[in-house]
């Protein structure tokens, strides 16, 4: 007598048009490492395409979505990888914030919670939908940052809905980052500048990309213990204002002339820069972080991270 | 090409030698002789590091703001700051207080208070080459308690630098009604705004897009209240209206408000008064009446507010619309 002892996606009844999905894979990741989540587990095996919507990112310590990155691509039927994000992304950078409390998950007042592990989570909309093919599959490897000292399960879920066909003309997202160095006043009161380079938030494709906007986060860390710039009074009050920002254009245009706050150019509530526009191959923007001085000696550090966030054609 | 761009400076407000000052233009103008397409604006107002005076929970209340686009008026006038944009999320303008010995990873040594505002412009504003926004800040008086204090704000429009130039531009207009004294004691007088305040004043009609009313109110701070800091001692301060399940928010709750147009029609009715309770109309952590209507030239809206209890209480409305203009 034979024994069903899984259920495969192929055993399941097909799926019709119309029909919303959402499939989940998941990895235990430890600080510092990194682990992929299996393929097949965001695999399209509908037999349809998907219209990808949302990527969600659960985490079974109460830790903030900056804490760990992310690396997505979709692996196409004949085993190529279309990259989504340059390098890996802090998972918070993904996507717009929708509430300052979204990411205030972990600090002093609340350490008690972070204990109880609680889930913490974070959403990315994407701006324009996703198509998974049938047989393709969303490859993301999930990192640890190192920066809680936690072991962490990490659900991912692609949600979205089966369609009849695809669009002949799709659209990926496409995101790059700049992860600055730690600005510490624990020990100095000014902290020397520091610069992305022309890797870093750059268009590496071959073809154009439709930027959306860029989001920046300035986190805390302290004691093991991580913070996400902008939530409550418990995060850093006057971060925002000391660490101030200039950037250009890889034509050389001062896209931020002045020194400008950091959180008055990345919004304090949705944490992002909306500028659609069109940045041609092989541009870049370098940003600057000018040297900062703070009134007082304070056992934190900081780190800057940015995204800059846009969607190119498909042109599988 | 175009490209993104963030203009961008900051000023130092005090009460008695610099109640206000001007942006600098240079600062304010689009680089690179390029047209710019101006999508919001983002203001900061930060208290002081150290607060030897009453305590500020919402700064923003007593910034002023006056917006002019080159040659065009964004604002009539000096308009409260926070009543430019609708408030889209309830923490928008709101941060609390860090306070000495409260919070380790703080900067602030002594506490501070910050307001952080967005205002989406109705319409994205066109700004020709070398035309800059000249922006101008200036700290109000609201309550006689706050005399002493400063303010540092620092304001960024953030928008996209056009390869092309345009033959006409949408720019906001923005005009408003502060109640002229912060009302306390039994009072059952009534404040009414003039014809040219909540008016449009220029020669051509102005799309509506909303009406926006918040209410700046002075309340002893006591343990308990969720927005204060344990430890704190009780004292005096001064806050915004997006403090749900304050339960000294009774005050603005009630507080009666009747909105009439240039015709004296009512806007605003309800089965018992043509008073309505503020927050039914400007509800809390939006702050705003969504409309698209169009104001004449010289039509204005009067908004005639009824004062129900005791309460150091200051509303403000504002009205939002655009109108294009050919350059």
């Amino acid at each position: 007598m034979a024994t069903v002892t899984s259920v495969r996606n192929s055993d399941l009844p097909r799926h019709q048009a119309g029909t919303p999905t959402s499939v989940s894979g998941f990895v235990t990741v430890t600080p510092g490492s990194s682990l992929a989540v299996n393929e097949d587990a965001l695999k399209n095996n509908t037999g349809l395409p998907i219209e990808v919507r949302e990527i969600k990112f659960a985490f079974t310590i109460g830790a903030p979505a900056g804490a760990f990155e992310a690396m997505i691509g979709v692996k196409t039927v004949k085993g190529d990888t279309k990259a989504i994000t340059q390098t890996p992304i802090p998972i918070s950078l993904l996507g717009i914030r929708r509430s300052m409390m979204s990411e205030s998950l972990v600090n002093d007042s609340i350490a008690i919670e972070f204990s109880k592990a609680f889930i913490g989570q974070a959403v990315w909309r994407i701006d324009t939908p996703l198509y998974l093919m049938p047989g393709e599959s969303l490859q993301i490897t999930i990192g640890h940052r190192g920066l809680i000292p936690n072991s962490t399960f990490v659900i991912v879920t692609m949600s979205g809905t089966v369609v009849q066909r695809a669009p002949s003309k799709r659209y990926l997202p496409y995101v790059a980052a700049y992860i600055g160095q730690q600005i510490d006043f624990s020990a100095s009161l000014t902290v020397p500048g520091q610069s992305s380079t022309e890797k870093h938030l750059v268009n590496a494709l071959k073809i154009p990309v439709r930027i959306m906007r860029f989001t920046g986060r300035l986190p805390a860390i302290k004691n093991n213990l991580f913070t996400e710039a902008g939530g409550w009074s418990e995060t850093p009050d006057g971060v925002e204002n000391l660490v101030a920002i200039t950037m250009r254009s890889s034509n050389g245009v001062p896209t931020v002339r002045f020194a400008t706050p950091f959180g008055r150019v990345f919004e304090q509530i949705s944490a992002s820069w909306e500028c659609q526009h069109t940045l041609p191959p092989g541009g870049y923007y370098l940003v600057n972080f000018p040297l900062i001085t703070s009134p007082n000696l304070v056992n934190v550090q900081f780190l800057p991270m940015i995204a800059m966030h846009g969607v190119r054609e498909d042109q599988s | 090409m175009i490209e993104p761009v963030i203009l961008a400076d900051a000023a130092t407000l005090n009460d008695t030698t610099a109640q206000s000052a001007a942006l600098d233009t240079a600062k304010m103008t689009p680089p690179s002789n390029r047209p710019m397409l101006v999508r919001d604006i983002c203001i900061g107002v930060r208290s002081p590091r150290n607060l030897a005076f009453p305590r500020w929970i919402n700064p923003a209340i007593a910034l002023q703001i006056k917006i002019e686009a080159g040659r065009f008026v964004v604002t009539q006038g000096f308009i409260p700051a926070w009543l430019l944009g609708s408030n889209n999320d309830k923490q928008a303008d709101f941060n609390g207080v860090d306070s000495a010995g409260t919070s380790n990873n703080t900067i602030a040594t002594g506490g501070q208070s910050m307001s952080r505002l967005k205002w989406i412009l109705p319409r994205p504003m066109y700004l020709p080459p070398n035309t800059p926004l000249r922006v101008s800040v200036k700290q109000v008086q609201i309550f006689a308690e706050q005399a002493g204090y400063q303010q540092f704000v620092n304001f960024s429009a953030r928008g996209l630098l056009l390869d092309r130039q345009q033959r006409t531009t949408d720019v906001p207009y923005v005009s408003s009604f502060v109640s002229p004294v912060p009302l306390s004691g039994p009072n059952t007088a009534r404040v009414q705004s003039g014809q040219l305040e909540l008016c449009n004043v220029l020669d051509k009609p102005v799309t509506l897009h909303r009406l926006i009313g918040r209410i700046a109110w002075q309340v002893p701070f006591t343990v308990g209240n969720p927005f204060w800091n344990p430890g704190e001692d009780d004292a005096i301060g001064f806050r915004g209206d997006d403090g749900s399940g304050d339960p000294t928010l009774a005050v603005p709750r009630a507080y009666g408000v009747l909105l009439k147009d240039s015709g004296g029609v009512a806007m605003t009715s309800g089965a018992t008064s043509e008073y309505l309770p503020f927050w039914s109309i400007f509800a809390p952590g939006y702050n705003s009446w969504t409309m698209q209507r169009v104001l004449k030239a010289n039509e204005h809206i009067t908004a005639i507010l009824s004062k129900p209890a005791t309460a150091k209480v200051c509303p403000m409305i504002s009205m939002v619309g655009y109108r294009t203009e050919r350059i």
